[in-house]
């Protein structure tokens, strides 16, 4: 496989299961391929049970093993393998080289300790700050991420804040040691709409000064084609289209991708029937034989049955991982 | 021009803190929303979290009977009713929620919780199963997992159950609360199909409230706009995202990626957070708005625009848009 040239993130054929006694071994990750350049945006997009968070948390390592496995890939970040670290090197990258934003962040703010402590921690912890250092550097950051009154709202508890200040918080949090990669996991999904788009611009600004890289997680479309430079399409554990923005959203190549945009209501379509797509993702215990998507694929041959498509580069920097590339549409 | 459902100046106030420590006037939870809502017309109403939506509907089928103003059905006031009467109209107008594991008991199979409605109202139990069955098959669940418990359907199937469950008396009217905020694109537009095939089968009329302006603006006819428990602008879907008149509107529309028509820009704007979320206060004079508006005048602060018609039955709460006022 190709790598990309100034490559910040490389994950090759990453295979991840999950292994519980008494339970049919689910198969999560079937060879994820993404990659991140340096202060680039990468969408990753994908139903529930795609693959897209235990994609981002193995990435950062935080996958409990057991009941995880990781059968197979590597996770190159800068130039070394994250799999092969021991725990203790893991734990140094994350937060210092690579940060995360969760979609709901009540969940990962520590709810008996202000603001203002919780980013001076990680300061201390990362970066060896003293204290007086770390608090300035802290209002430095809210002021950054528009947590509004400054040093003040470093002084509050995460339950003083409202959904999206807390938001604010933990990418404040989040890029306290300006990490080159930042894992954004349904950041926007728990805010309302017009909170959304200023988290999103957020994001492309932190992008602007830091030249951050961001691995945008999200189920919806258009969020992403709002913030991201390229986009991924996960389906049943596996990347089934990787193209730039543009590319993707106006000449998809993959069935799945195709039918994920006309499945989209909008203003346009008004009177006409949504292209549902029919059936639903399969479980990890249950992915079909061949292409994980050919019983829901209006396409699908013989071929589709059997074989695990291969990914394949169709135009410069757009893959896909579909036989029947090319073949036009039903009705 | 009566619609099948009518508002008028419907107040729903909510009372926290307890017995004790009520203040007295409540918080207004939905203020003076007059609305109608035409026979099978599919009536969008957007906002975000806390501003109201649901209250309104809840008080339009008087689940939560409304603090003041009146609801209407069929031109029959709902407010003078006794609890039989209430409850043979309420055959006649449904809700369905977001969340369909708590609509559906865990314990009871599916057909029984489908057929529920049927025997409350003391249908026998033969064309009681009968029904269900008719209505199972038309929502696309096979008859033979009737006798399954919720566990063993997916997202998708528990909403198709649910809203079986709805028709299974025979509305004229649903409510359709954020029906598939929780279920995955793909499967989105699977109950949006079986939504307006039901429609116009039984010549439904939808209340569909959503967050998701895209999807609103692809099903109604009219949308109306809530903030903080009002009704701050209405008008009909190519009119209100053509041309909106409410600031708010504005700002909302401007916010989704794809639907106000300048796309919206991808530059920093200050943070500012209208929703319920801010917890400023009303002062309860001037237009509750006025602090995030960015077109704001003296004149807000004196008075408190109604909604009035700007014109072709756009209705618009701001003294700005008002009728002969530009």
């Amino acid at each position: 496989m190709a790598k990309a040239v100034d490559g910040l993130l490389d994950v090759r054929g990453l295979d991840v299961s999950f292994v519980a006694p008494g339970s049919a071994r689910a198969h999560a990750l079937r060879g994820v391929d993404l990659s991140v350049a340096a202060a680039e945006i990468v969408g990753l997009v994908g139903e529930s049970g795609s693959g897209k968070t235990v994609t981002s948390t193995c990435i950062m390592g935080l996958l409990p093993a057991p009941p995880a496995r990781i059968d197979a890939g590597e996770i190159e970040f800068k130039g070394r393998d994250l799999l092969g670290l021991s725990p203790e090197e893991r734990r140094r990258t994350r937060g210092r080289e690579i940060a995360m934003v969760f979609q709901e962040p009540s969940r990962y703010l520590n709810p008996s300790f202000r603001i203002g402590e919780q980013i001076t921690e990680m300061l201390g912890l990362h970066l060896g700050m003293r204290r007086e250092a770390a608090l300035d550097r802290a209002a430095e950051l809210a002021g950054l991420v528009g947590l509004r009154g400054g040093r003040g709202a470093l002084r509050s508890y995460p339950h003083e804040l409202s959904g999206g200040m807390k938001q604010r918080a933990m990418i404040a949090m989040a890029i306290s040691c300006t990490p080159s990669l930042l894992i954004a996991d349904e950041p926007t999904t728990a805010l309302d709409v017009t909170l959304q788009l200023q988290i999103l611009r957020l994001l492309l600004r932190l992008r602007e000064v830091f030249r951050m890289a961001i691995l945008f997680i999200s189920h919806d479309l258009r969020l992403v084609r709002f913030v991201a430079d390229r986009v991924s399409v996960i389906y049943a554990g596996i990347v089934v289209e990787s193209a730039p923005k543009e590319a993707l959203f106006l000449t998809p190549l993959h069935p799945y991708t195709r039918l994920l945009l006309m499945s989209i209501p909008s203003a346009q379509a008004r009177g006409t029937r949504l292209r549902a797509i029919p059936g639903r993702v399969p479980d990890a215990q249950h992915v079909p034989e061949g292409c994980a998507f050919h019983p829901r694929c209006p396409l699908a041959e013989e071929v589709c049955r059997r074989e695990i498509p291969a990914s394949r580069e169709h135009q410069p920097g757009h893959r896909a991982a579909c036989h029947l590339v090319g073949k036009s549409w039903p009705d | 021009m009566a619609g099948l459902i009518e508002t008028r100046s419907l107040v729903k106030r909510h009372f926290p803190g307890g017995l004790l420590r009520r203040a007295r006037s409540g918080v207004l939870a939905v203020d003076r929303v007059s609305l109608s809502i035409e026979r099978g017309g599919i009536f969008g109403l957007v906002g975000e979290s806390g501003c109201g939506k649901t209250t309104l509907a809840r008080a339009i089928l008087h689940l939560d009977p409304p603090s003041a103003g009146e609801v209407f059905f069929d031109g029959m006031r709902l407010g003078g009713m006794r609890g039989r009467e209430l409850r043979e109209l309420r055959r006649r107008m449904q809700i369905v929620f977001q969340d369909p594991n708590s609509a559906l008991d865990p314990k009871m199979r599916v057909g029984d919780s489908v057929g529920e409605g049927l025997r409350n109202y003391g249908v026998a139990k033969a064309p009681r199963e009968e029904r269900v069955l008719e209505l199972l098959d038309l929502v696309g669940i096979p008859r033979a997992h009737a006798s399954r418990h919720p566990h063993e359907f997916s997202g998708g199937q528990k909403q198709r159950i649910v809203i079986a469950r709805a028709l299974t008396v025979g509305p004229e009217f649903l409510a359709l609360d954020e029906p598939v905020s929780n279920l995955d694109v793909s499967i989105q537009a699977q109950i949006i199909n079986l939504l307006l095939d039901l429609k116009a089968r039984f010549a439904l009329t939808y209340l569909f409230i959503s967050h998701d302006l895209h999807l609103v603006a692809y099903l109604s006819d009219r949308i109306g706009v809530m903030f903080r428990g009002r009704i701050v602008e209405c008008a009909a879907t190519a009119e209100i995202m053509g041309s909106p008149l409410h600031p708010y509107t504005r700002r909302l529309f401007s916010s989704v990626p794809g639907v106000a028509a300048e796309e919206a820009s991808r530059e920093d704007a200050p943070a500012t957070e209208p929703g319920a979320a801010a917890g400023k206060g009303t002062t309860g004079v001037g237009c509750p708005y006025r602090s995030f508006c960015e077109v704001e005048e003296p004149r807000c602060a004196l008075l408190e625009p109604d909604l009035a018609d700007a014109g072709g039955g756009h209705m618009v709460a701001c003294i700005r848009a008002g009728p002969g006022v530009v």
